[in-house]
């Protein structure tokens, strides 16, 4: 049954990931575009295709830098068209009154969604390392931190928007809701950096703690809701 | 697995009440469905039957009462009810993106007794091709396919809603007779929601008029049907009605016209009557269906 579940929920969900793909593909293309633009340029000028000014490899990275925080915004709508997708255009309640139960369609709904952004995560990070290898770029102390940022910030974003999909019938609030939990805690912890005055910055202290309380919260909070939850 | 015993209730409704907010859909609603029988609930846009039904599959959760359908509660043994029931929406909800083979493909994997041969009958008998997107069927065709999806996996009781609700002439008749078949075929119990008569009584046993969320009768159609009539009286000059007929539903009273309906007409309903009002002539008026439930909606809002 899971089989057919998880086929079931891919194809719901393909338009989706297919604007996804080509909204994450969005940096490469620039990329490419401005490269081969100077390349043009260069090559007008009589230059070498060696003079270029920045490597292929360097831009590539920064195009998968670039899409990998893009998808933490894309995450907010995958997570949030699980469960209200189907409610908004009604389908929900034909897999309702099928026998189903309903571990089965969370499992389902939860590996469609966690599976493509981490496809897509996976997609991007392998471009990022490759290029970052063949550049010969150096890996300092503190690249990760902002990697870590991205990481917790999407799993906030993932996890509040997959609580209010499986609440509301509404995808598009689900995924707002999932951005919106972002400035709540990120502006919440600024302000409070603001008003009071100490040598520890709550922002860089407690955020990251703060969306993973949230967004794993959030989604076990979701998957609860959906078991319990009484009408369709 | 839950067979069908005879004398067995394939649904047992205790009190069934559902509350939206401040709105009561459905009010303490009481009745039974033997099993193999088909029960036709009969409502206005509204009255409650989507409801109804809709708490017999597991679909929402009463607020109050109890309903049993098959033996087992739907809503704490929601998959054991489901698997034996067969249930076709009012608003058909399949996915739009989905085929005819896939939406069978999709039903298949879910249901343990699914036929094939039955399914490959039924696909064939409602002219539906495999290849098409539900998208792409018409609202007859859709309504059949989802026919083919509650019948195939061999269900002891069909739930369906409306499903002859916005389609022409001939998808209805295709479909009527199609469900009839099927009742003939299979020992299999009927549950169905119209507002259209002529499909109840065709196809029920046993009615139930529902308005406003409240169980106004629940009869065998023939019986009703029998037993239920009009009795035209003219009064005395200047004289009114003195005491109504036992079960009287509905009455009215204009210039020296009275018009009375009662529910169990007798051979010594007239005497009673004669013997109790000031009445000059009497004429007893058959009743179909309709003008049966028209008059039960009539005296139920004058009594409330």
């Amino acid at each position: 049954m899971i089989k057919t579940l998880l086929w079931k929920d891919y194809r719901q969900n393909l338009r989706l990931l297919v604007a996804i793909a080509i909204f994450l593909a969005i940096p490469y293309v620039v990329m490419v575009v401005a490269a081969a633009a100077v390349r043009l340029r260069d090559s007008g000028l009589g230059g070498s295709t060696d003079d270029l000014h920045v490597p292929w490899n360097m831009m590539l990275m920064q195009a998968s830098l670039c899409s990998i925080v893009m998808l933490v915004v894309a995450s907010a709508f995958i997570a949030g068209n699980a469960f209200a997708g189907e409610r908004a255009d009604r389908s929900a309640e034909f897999t309702a009154y099928l026998p189903i139960p309903r571990g089965s369609t969370v499992v389902s709904k939860a590996l469609v969604a966690i599976g493509a952004c981490m496809l897509f995560l996976l997609v991007d990070t392998c471009i990022a390392f490759i290029t970052h290898g063949l550049g010969g770029l150096i890996w300092h102390d503190n690249t990760a931190d902002p990697i870590i940022g991205f990481a917790v910030t999407a799993v906030l974003i993932f996890g509040v928007a997959w609580l209010f999909s499986a609440i509301s019938s509404s995808p598009g609030m689900a995924a707002a809701s999932g951005l919106m939990s972002v400035i709540l805690v990120g502006g919440s912890l600024t302000l409070i950096d603001f008003t009071r005055s100490g040598p520890e910055i709550m922002l860089q202290r407690w955020y990251a703690p703060l969306c993973l309380l949230f967004g794993l919260g959030g989604f076990i909070c979701g998957v609860l809701y959906y078991l319990r939850r009484g009408d369709i | 697995m839950i067979k069908n015993e005879p004398n067995q209730q394939a649904v047992e409704l205790t009190g069934l009440t559902k509350r939206f907010k401040n709105h009561t859909a459905v009010s303490d609603i009481s009745l039974t469905i033997p099993a193999g029988t088909a029960f036709g609930f009969l409502g206005q846009n509204g009255a409650g039957k989507t409801t109804t039904l809709k708490m017999l599959i597991g679909l929402l959760r009463p607020s109050a009462g109890e309903a049993n359908v098959l033996g087992h509660d739907p809503v704490a043994d929601g998959l054991h009810v489901k698997q034996h029931v067969g249930y076709v929406p009012e608003q058909q909800t399949m996915h739009r993106w989905m085929r005819v083979h896939e939406a069978v493909r999709f039903c298949r994997s879910v249901f343990p007794t699914w036929n094939d041969a039955l399914c490959s009958d039924l696909l064939k008998r409602f002219n539906l091709e495999a290849g098409k997107r539900v998208k792409h069927l018409s609202k007859g065709m859709v309504v059949k396919l989802s026919l083919v999806l509650a019948l195939s996996h061999e269900p002891e009781l069909i739930l369906l809603d409306e499903p002859m609700a916005g389609l022409d002439p001939i998808a209805r008749e295709e479909l009527i007779e199609g469900v009839l078949q099927i009742l003939c075929d299979r020992a299999v119990t009927l549950v169905f929601s119209s507002h259209t008569l002529s499909d109840v009584q065709r196809l029920a046993d046993t009615v139930g008029m529902i308005h406003e969320g409240r169980l106004l009768v629940h009869r065998p159609v023939d019986d009703l049907l029998a037993k239920t009539k009009r009795i035209r009286a003219v009064l005395a000059d200047g004289a009114a009605p003195a005491a109504q007929p036992d079960g009287a539903i509905w009455h009215r009273v204009q210039n020296r016209e009275w018009l009375v309906t009662v529910r169990d007409f007798g051979p010594d309903t007239i005497d009673r009557l004669r013997a109790a009002n000031p009445v000059e002539t009497v004429e007893v008026i058959d009743l179909g269906l309709e003008e049966i439930f028209k008059d039960y909606v009539k005296g139920w809002r004058a009594s409330s």
